[in-house]
């Protein structure tokens, strides 16, 4: 257990000062989901609360889990690049990180350069599709998040609708892929998409709005079809 | 083909607008003229319902969850972690006061040392300066160009020194109850410059051990 004479070394302006006082009512109330990113980054790295960790872990992972697995498309490989994301993440959190950032859009960076490594990597071998687990694999409502209790029928035609969506999402090019789920899953500005991906504002906006010409054409293609074996 | 290419950046602007609209990246002024120009125009109106209505439907994209043991072997790392950066630190609380301590020592030595030096310095140039001064006090009084700049230092002394400075007067230090009559100095002087008499206004110098002055300018 650390000291106060040792927190008290770090605290040096005000924000740190307003983290001791988070730390004082740590001690007494467990409960840390009412805390900001920022304040649970600061209790693990500097007091080791592993407790903010793992809120701060359970708030995001779901997202960023699902960012991986949309972009490689196979459970697999998406477990590995969330296992290496997290582990840059602990490693970089332990030395460099600066605290003054977005703490998501920080991860969500280590998340896509990871993703974007992996897939040109595989693109020199393999083609994506081939070993992504597509709309045919069993055990995709598995991995589907449980969203609730519903009934039956209420249930099925959610889980259409999501297996739709995700077969036509899986049709976008990465770039366009990666800024639709960036912005579906973390909500993150247009600026925060560019720096993550590497590109200007002006391209993330133009690359959303191919992603949703083609998302619609898709989707007409679909009812098209739907139309054509109906008669 | 220019007014294509017009055409063309027009409906570029718009597309980027439109994105813009849709994800409420507009501040509210744009926001406020951008909803004017889609009352105005119908293609744009349909344009941004039909793109809503298909950024809605991925609404219903699955979030997908993690395999339990990926979260254990990232919780077992983050814990690793921290295991590891307390060992690094854990020489703190044992030793912290120890090393504080022998800054406190070493701060206060610095301090002290730098408050002591110039006093010591002041002292190792006075001692520099006492021989000189001796040789000048000993050295005879010879013409007027000659400067004496130790010598005001000779306070202490009882002999009298004298010096010259730029007005061509000669200066006695330590002379403060001085008879003119008994000063051998003086009257040799004198008798040897005619032209030198004895000054009592003593204009711009009003230094204790600057009592009598001999000058050679007429007033």
């Amino acid at each position: 257990m650390i000291s106060h004479a040792h927190v008290i070394l770090f605290c040096a302006d005000a924000y740190h000062f307003k983290c001791m006082n988070i730390h004082k009512s740590t001690q007494s109330t467990p409960n840390r989901s009412s805390f900001s990113d920022k304040e649970l980054v600061y209790l693990y790295r500097r007091e080791h609360d592993m407790e903010a960790f793992k809120t701060l872990f359970n708030r995001y992972e779901s997202k960023i889990y699902s960012y991986i697995y949309s972009m490689v498309l196979n459970t697999e490989t998406a477990s590995d690049l969330f296992q290496d994301t997290f582990t840059k993440v602990i490693m970089k959190m332990e030395k460099n990180y600066n605290e003054e950032g977005k703490w998501i859009a920080w991860v969500m960076r280590i998340a896509h350069n990871a993703t974007i490594d992996y897939l040109r990597r595989a693109k020199k071998f393999v083609h994506i599709s081939s070993s992504s687990d597509g709309e045919e694999n069993t055990d995709f409502f598995h991995r589907v998040a449980d969203e609730g209790a519903l009934d039956a029928s209420q249930v099925y035609v959610q889980h259409e609708d999501k297996k739709r969506m995700y077969k036509h999402i899986s049709r976008l090019p990465e770039e366009q892929r990666a800024v639709v789920m960036l912005r579906h899953y973390e909500e993150l500005s247009f600026k925060e998409i560019a720096e993550i991906t590497g590109v200007s504002i002006n391209t993330a906006l133009g690359r959303m709005r191919y992603a949703l010409t083609n998302l619609r054409k898709y989707f007409e293609e679909e009812q098209q079809s739907e139309k054509n074996h109906a008669s | 083909m220019k007014k294509n290419n017009n055409q063309k950046k027009t409906m570029q602007v718009n597309q980027t607008e439109i994105i813009r609209f849709l994800m409420d990246e507009m501040d509210p002024s744009e926001k406020i003229s951008f909803e004017k120009r889609i009352r105005l125009n119908q293609d744009l109106l349909i344009e941004v319902e039909s793109l809503k209505k298909t950024w809605e439907k991925t609404n219903a994209y699955p979030s997908f969850e993690s395999p339990e043991r990926v979260k254990e072997a990232i919780f077992a790392k983050a814990e690793a972690s921290i295991t590891a950066s307390s060992k690094n630190w854990n020489w703190i609380p044992q030793h912290g006061f120890k090393v504080a301590a022998s800054f406190l020592v070493m701060a206060t030595a610095i301090i002290a040392w730098n408050t002591w030096m110039p006093t010591n310095q002041l002292e190792s140039t006075g001692s520099l300066n006492t021989p000189i001064d001796g040789q000048q006090s000993n050295a005879p009084l010879t013409t007027a160009k000659d400067s004496g700049i130790g010598s005001d230092v000779n306070e202490t002394n009882n002999e009298i020194t004298p010096w010259v400075d730029h007005n061509h007067i000669i200066r006695f230090a330590g002379t403060t109850d001085f008879n003119l009559s008994q000063s051998p100095e003086i009257n040799s002087t004198s008798h040897q410059n005619s032209k030198l008499r004895l000054v009592n206004d003593q204009t711009g110098y009003t230094g204790q051990s600057r009592k009598i002055l001999l000058t050679g300018n007429t007033p």
